[in-house]
Order: C-alpha cells, then structure tokens, then sequence
C-alpha cells in the first residue's frame, strides 16, 4: 500500500502536473482575499470556491498523469481495483494539503482580520469539504470514467457550476452560505463539520462509483 | 498444479461477440502460446487470465498469489529513471528496496537495456520500454506470467534473452501465457499452443516437435567437461559420439541446455528440430 502511494506521490512531483492548478488558486487567492477587511470567515467562503474548482482540476491531472498500460501494470499487481483507486486518492489528498494551508493563511497574512483558533478551525473544515467534493467531480470526470479530455472538461465545468448554483445538490452552496452568515465560528462549527462529513460521504460514493464504471468498461 | 483456468468463458463488448465457450487450463511449468489472426480474441483472453477483464459468462479461477502482466504496448512519461522505476515496482511487489534494486539492475543487464538504468523512463526507444516491461514483470518470480505479443519491438539479442527469461521462469514452476505471431518464436519457445478463431478456442495442440543438439566437449575427454547430460533437466535422449554428444530434448527448452553447453566450455556443432516419431 506505502509503496504504491509513494510511487504515484513520486510520480506526480516529477511530473509538476500539479503546479497549474496550484498556481491558479494562488492567483485567486490574490485576487480575492488581499487586502480583504471583512469577517475572515467571509474571505473563507471564497477560498472554498477556489478549492473546489482547483482539487477538480488537481484530481483530473493526478489521475489522468497514469499512463492507461502503466495503470494495468499496477492493478494487476496489487489485484484490486478499488484499493488502487483508494491510493491515488489518497495521493491528491496530500496534494491538497498545500492548497488548505494557502487557503487558510493567505487571507490572513494579506487582509486585516480578527483571528480566532475557531476560525481557522471552521475555515479548514469549509474548506476540506470544497476539497472532498472537487476530488469527487474530478474522479467522475477522470479518464477512468470519461476518456474524451473534452467531454470531462465540460462535465467538470457543468458540474461544479451544478454545485455553485443548486442549493442541495451537494455541501458547497450550504457552506458557503454559512461562512457568509456572520455568525461566530462557534455558532457555525457544527453545521459546518456535518457539512464536511457529508463531503466525506460523497466522495466515499464516488469512489465507489468511479471504480464500478472503471471496472465496468473491461 | 492447475494454476488458472477458465470455464465456459464468453465475453462481450456492446453486441459484439470476442469470445465464445472458451475453455482453457493452464497448468505450472507450462509455456502456453496464443495464436490467431489479428482481432481473435488473443489479447482478451490474457486479460481475462490476469484479472484485468472479467467475463461476460463463465469463470476465472485462478490459484496464483504472483500475477505479472506485460502488455502489448508499454509507454511510460515518467521522468523517472528505469531503475529508480523498477525500485518502486519491486517496492509495490513487496520486495525490500535492496533486492529490488539488486534484481531490476540483474535483469536490465541481462537485457541489455541500452543507455543504462538511469536513463528516464519517458526517453527509452519502444524496444526499451518493452524490456523494463519485461523486467517489471520477472522482479519478484511470478507464479502466473502472461504477455501480450512480448517479442515485438525487441532487438535480436533480446529475443534470445527473453526467451531463456520465460523458460526459466516456466522451469521455476510459474505457469506462462503469450501470444505471439511468429510461427518460429512460438515453435522454439511454447509448450502449448492454442489457437483462437473468431473469438473461438478452434484447435489445441501440444508442441511435440523435438530439437537435437550437436555439442563437443572443450577438454580432451569426453565426460571430462562438467556435465552429465543424462542427468541434465528436460534431456530425452543422450546419444553418444567420436566427437562428442548429440541430446535430444523438448522444443522450448533447449534454450537452458545450449546455457549449461556454453557455460561449462562446451562447442554447438548443430541445432536442429526433428519430428518425434
């Protein structure tokens, strides 16, 4: 299992698959916290929108950097096609972790907010849950389940402004509406934990339904 | 010991039908060849022995903890080099980084990888990339070894090589499946050959065509050079002459016969198939 996760993990950094995506969410994290004088919480409802289109693309990259016959090599030698798509999300994840520190620090270093540990604690579980859910899109919309690079473009596109524009189609409109609500970070931690774990939950699925497609095409 | 079998085995893409009724065991220690025209079905099969396809009907029972696959075109963009690649596959494999390290330079030497071990992996010829495939697969000795047409691509050298590589692992006690299209390669090489037609399992022979080597000892006697032929693995028949030996063992393994001959300072004089009586 450490050895497969430290072959992709290897694999994706020499590869800088992740530097675009990466990059695109610092430029937006420029863009719209600097200099930013509201609630932090405020600032966090834009870093979610960030992070949800960013670990998209980061999760597309990351799983579409495996070549097709390297990827046939891999699954027969570990002889389990969901633990293998188990590893590779894994692997995004950590590539995520960069993007929840920018996220979280970066309005604060540039704007003048009031910090409180629970806002930071809130702001992490907001954005982890962007996360979740951008890593869910980006399986559907990988190779795995649509190999057209143009057809998984708009999917993606149609998919994240499906969870931008529909209230209950999944936690992010729920999120950020919360992060908007001024209200103390204590008042909103635990709606935005069950948030965070109903993210858990989606991506949990769309794991599952990722491998089944996955499997299904053979 | 049966090591994979399919049972009734059909399988379907959409409507189209690739394989029908295909019935196939594949047994440890043997060397089974795939052949058929372009399309037959070749290639599903040996997805369906290692798990990568699954069948429309039927079954796949298969009784191997080791399953290596090298499939028919290997490209790779890493920009890892072949052996830091290697590493990590022997790592995946279960291996400790020194043996993997250890065994993936053994087998690239032996396959004469050209450009070294650190050349990146997204930089190797097609040829090369077949041999770190190959390597990939032989790391940790498979108990099932299948590949999709591994010869092709190959430089001359390697071809050789490769088929001492799938003798041993065969003679190791791994049960090996390949397709291939030249008659030659699988005549030398095969056990079994199966032929597929239309997606059907059309004839099933056993390789019987026999190879005689003519071999002369390095010293001046005869039994004075190291090897005792009538005890040698695979040797059927051990027929002595004024100059030296003539054996007579199965096609396919003589590759390890003409080893041993070589490597204990012996002469070829001859190779040459004959047709069991």
């Amino acid at each position: 299992m450490s050895a497969l996760y430290r072959y992709l993990l290897t694999s994706v950094l020499l590869s800088q698959r992740y530097l675009p995506p990466t990059l695109i969410f610092l430029a937006a994290m420029a863009v719209g916290t600097t200099s930013d004088n509201g609630p932090l919480q405020s600032s966090y409802s834009f870093c979610v929108l960030a992070m949800l289109v960013c670990t998209t693309w980061l999760t597309v990259s990351i799983v579409n950097h495996e070549d097709p016959t390297q990827r046939q090599i891999t699954l027969v030698m570990i002889g389990d096609s969901l633990r293998v798509l188990t590893i590779t999300v894994a692997v995004v994840i950590t590539w995520c972790v960069p993007l929840l520190l920018i996220g979280l620090v970066y309005p604060i270093v540039t704007g003048k907010h009031v910090v409180t540990a629970g806002d930071l604690a809130v702001g992490a579980a907001a954005q982890l849950g962007a996360a979740m859910i951008g890593i869910a899109i980006g399986l559907l919309c990988s190779r795995l389940v649509i190999p057209r690079i143009g057809v998984a473009m708009l999917t993606a596109a149609a998919a994240i402004l499906a969870v931008l524009l529909l209230r209950w189609i999944s936690p992010i409109r729920p999120i950020m509406t919360v992060l908007s609500n001024e209200k103390p970070a204590a008042t909103n931690a635990v709606p935005l934990t069950l948030l965070a774990a109903l993210a858990a939950i989606l991506l949990t699925a769309a794991v599952l339904a990722t491998k089944v497609l996955a499997d299904r095409k053979e | 010991m049966e090591v994979v079998r399919l049972q009734k085995v059909s399988k379907r893409y959409g409507r189209r039908e690739i394989l029908a009724d295909v019935d196939l065991r594949l047994n440890a220690g043997e060397l089974l060849a795939l052949v058929g025209a372009n399309g037959s079905g070749k290639s599903t099969v040996l997805r369906l022995l290692v798990g990568l396809s699954r069948p429309s009907a039927g079954s796949v029972q298969r009784n191997a903890d080791v399953v290596s696959y090298v499939p028919d075109v290997f490209t790779s963009h890493d920009r890892l080099s072949a052996a830091a690649y290697l590493r990590h596959m022997g790592r995946i494999r279960g291996l400790s980084t020194r043996t993997a390290r250890g065994r993936s330079l053994e087998l690239l030497d032996r396959l004469a990888l050209s450009g070294g071990a650190d050349t990146p992996m997204r930089k190797l010829s097609k040829g090369n990339a077949q041999k770190v495939a190959l390597a990939q697969a032989l790391l940790d000795p498979p108990q099932l070894l299948v590949l999709d047409e591994p010869w092709a691509g190959l430089d001359a050298t390697a071809h050789s090589t490769l088929r001492e590589l799938l003798t041993e692992t065969a003679e190791q006690g791994a049960a090996v499946a390949f397709t291939e299209h030249s008659a030659e390669v699988v005549r030398s090489t095969a056990t079994r050959v199966c032929e597929l037609d239309h997606g059907r399992l059309a004839t099933l022979r056993q390789q019987t065509a026999l190879t005689e080597l003519h071999l002369t000892p390095a010293g001046t006697h005869l039994n004075g050079a190291g090897v005792d032929w009538e005890r040698h693995p695979d040797v059927l028949e051990v027929r002595r002459t004024e100059a030296g030996v003539t054996v007579l063992l199965p096609t396919g393994r003589h590759d390890a016969a003409l080893l041993t001959a070589l490597n204990h300072g012996w002469s070829v004089v001859t190779v040459r198939q004959v047709k069991p009586e």
